[in-house]
């Protein structure tokens, strides 16, 4: 309280609470992400790739190359200390790689997931594998950089090690993926429209679709977890940074964005194996490492059934289907996922990824 | 609270206005109105009036805010409202007046978010409100494109650089890129590849072998010729093209110089060089 003021304690205790809580509200959460110490070993256009080295020395000698989707930043797998997937399995001893696409500009219009799959996954696995001197390579793909990983996988089985994929959309049969099937129907969006208006589509309209999925919960709840905080005096970081994440999308490559939904939602090409990259059909059933394939009951992003038949697809015999008890996000980051999560891929990995002689 | 001291505090002095932003000044009434209550100033039916005014400022912003920023409010704010509305007399007919309308709304918020989201959920698959959605979004496109067409128009008459242009410049950056980074892997590929640098030496060994391999390629085609000549004997004379009767004179034993080591290797395709290479004629044995 301020010398001089008048006010009662308990006044201006909520007063600063509410200066707080509307501060946020108006500037935006802030907070620091992405604080795992890391390195650039490529880069290509606006793509980036990090290793984040084990600083007690590497346990593991396959290297984990982590793909992130074209859509919000990955720094949701290293968010903040404590609360990083990253940090984890770097403190496993793991060797962590994140390919980071970047933000698209407009002279990325026409960048589709053929280039992206071939011209930019596919050199950033051979950068891995001589980054790390190693032989083979595990991909860990969460989401849409789930979708791409299996792709890559399928085109280019050879060096992969393991297949991790992370609440990944894969059938997109309308039954199976909700609202989203419903918002994507050809009847109520045409793709080419939005790309031919807007080239990339921008961040905003794929946020607001999101957070449309479920409107009480992110425009509503999602404050009131804030206020609920701030008045209880818990802690706020993680919010902050959760919230800063969910706002700060990137822009959908317009050509990327029409495959995406004509190809993947609209027709669902992939399981039908009529997905062609540059003339390459993407078979999922030539995927023969060993594959965890992680879920979320409560994933109203990518539905559990849109992930289920990802294990039927493949060809692996060493293969796992794990539910957890959770929805898109918090899956990855918070308690549960440390709880859950976390151990699972470290253990999962631990088994498959050999012991640093 | 003195008269002073409340327009200090509430947001009403400019030197608090940044530490307690109050743009509708809803926090200054509340406490005003706290603090009446306390010292029997303000009735409950003031401290009433108070909360309806709080709520009808609130519920306009909030539908403000969805129906600028998002552009939906056709399909979700008069779910919002009905829940300003639902919120409001919830607290309007109780005796007492929540101190905090902030932890009032929380509680509130907990004990009925599920029916809310099953609401939402519902409205959100209706296929009045799909075709709504669909139709802004459609006319959003529409008009964002045009704008930028006439945008670009417009700078380009006036010669000034367009978003397409540097978009275009960037491009060709991009392809630049592209090809330093193919040097580039290229560069790393030999260094830390398998391949080794081509010395003098290398060169010169793999001269020789080549003209090993070639002098024996010729003795193969000059015994199968010399076989070929042998056999034309017995073909009619239709049957003998013109590189036949070159060589139709020659009677010699067709391979009995070769041990024919490479058909006994069995090599076929890629391998065929190294079985080439095995092949030895009793000469050089």
């Amino acid at each position: 309280m301020e010398r001089g003021s008048t006010m009662p304690p308990e006044v201006e205790d909520t007063l600063e609470k509410y200066a707080e809580g509307t501060r946020i509200m108006f500037e935006g959460a802030k907070a620091r992400t992405g604080q795992t110490a890391r390195e650039v070993v490529w880069a290509k256009n606006k793509a980036r790739l990090y290793r984040y080295e084990p600083s007690a020395g590497k346990k593991h000698p396959v290297p984990i190359l982590m793909v992130y989707a074209l859509i919000n930043k990955p720094y949701i797998l290293d968010l903040m200390p404590g609360n990083s997937l990253i940090e984890h399995l770097v403190g496993q001893g793991f060797d962590v790689y994140l390919l980071d696409w970047g933000v698209p500009g407009d002279e990325d219009e026409n960048l589709s997931f053929d280039d992206y799959v071939l011209d930019y996954l596919q050199p950033a696995t051979r950068r891995v594998l001589r980054a790390s001197r190693a032989e083979e390579y595990t991909l860990f793909g969460y989401c849409m950089g789930g979708t791409m990983s299996a792709m890559h996988a399928a085109l280019f089985p050879e060096k992969l090690e393991n297949l991790i994929l992370l609440t990944t959309p894969i059938d997109f049969a309308p039954e199976k993926i909700g609202l989203l099937g419903l918002w994507t129907n050809e009847k109520y969006l045409d793709p080419d429209l939005l790309v031919e208006s807007f080239g990339n589509v921008p961040s905003e309209i794929i946020d607001n679709a999101m957070q449309m999925l479920k409107p009480v919960t992110n425009y509503v709840g999602t404050y009131a977890t804030m206020w609920e905080r701030i008045l209880e005096e818990k802690p706020m970081e993680t919010w902050e940074a959760m919230n800063k994440w969910v706002k700060d999308g990137t822009p959908f490559p317009g050509a990327a964005f029409k495959q995406w939904i004509r190809d993947f939602y609209q027709q669902n090409k992939l399981v039908k194996g009529e997905i062609r990259l540059r003339g390459h059909r993407v078979d999922l059933s030539s995927i023969t490492c060993p594959i965890l394939n992680i879920a979320g009951k409560q994933d109203h992003i990518c539905p559990l059934p849109q992930t289920e038949s990802t294990t039927e697809l493949v060809s692996s015999e060493d293969k796992e289907f794990l539910v957890l008890d959770a929805g898109h996000v918090g899956l990855l980051t918070g308690r549960s996922a440390k709880k859950d999560l976390w151990p699972k891929v470290g253990s999962w990995l631990e088994e498959r990824s050999g012991n640093e002689s | 609270m003195t008269d002073k001291a409340k327009t200090q505090e509430a947001g009403g002095s400019s030197s608090h206005e940044k530490r307690y932003p109050d743009p509708y000044g809803l926090y200054q009434q509340w406490f005003d109105a706290s603090d009446g209550v306390r010292k029997d100033k303000v009735s409950p039916a003031e401290l009433g009036e108070l909360w309806r005014r709080w709520f009808e400022a609130t519920a306009g912003l909030q539908g403000e805010g969805l129906g600028t920023e998002s552009g939906l409010s056709e399909s979700v704010a008069p779910l919002w409202a009905e829940m300003a509305e639902d919120l409001s007399a919830k607290m309007l007919s109780e005796e007492t007046f929540p101190e905090d309308p902030l932890r009032y709304f929380l509680g509130w918020y907990n004990d009925t978010n599920e029916r809310w989201s099953e609401a939402a959920d519902e409205l959100l698959r209706e296929g009045e409100v799909l075709e709504a959605v669909s139709h802004f979004l459609e006319t959003y496109a529409r008009s964002q494109g045009e704008l930028r067409r006439v945008s670009e128009e417009r700078l380009k008459k006036l010669q000034v650089p367009t978003r397409s242009d540097v978009a275009r410049v960037a491009g060709l950056v991009v392809v630049v890129e592209n090809k330093v980074d193919r040097i580039e892997e290229a560069f790393e590929e030999f260094i830390h590849g398998d391949s080794e640098p081509a010395t003098a030496g290398a060169v010169g060994g793999l001269e020789e072998r080549m003209d090993r391999l070639e002098g024996k390629m010729d003795r193969i085609l000059a015994a199968l010729e010399k076989l070929g000549a042998g056999d034309e004997r017995d073909l009619p004379e239709t049957g003998r093209g013109p590189g036949t009767q070159r060589d139709a004179n020659k009677t010699d034993t067709p391979l009995e110089g070769l041990s024919l080591g490479l058909i006994e290797a069995g090599h076929v395709g890629v391998g065929a060089q190294g079985a080439m290479e095995g092949t030895k004629t009793k000469e050089e044995d």
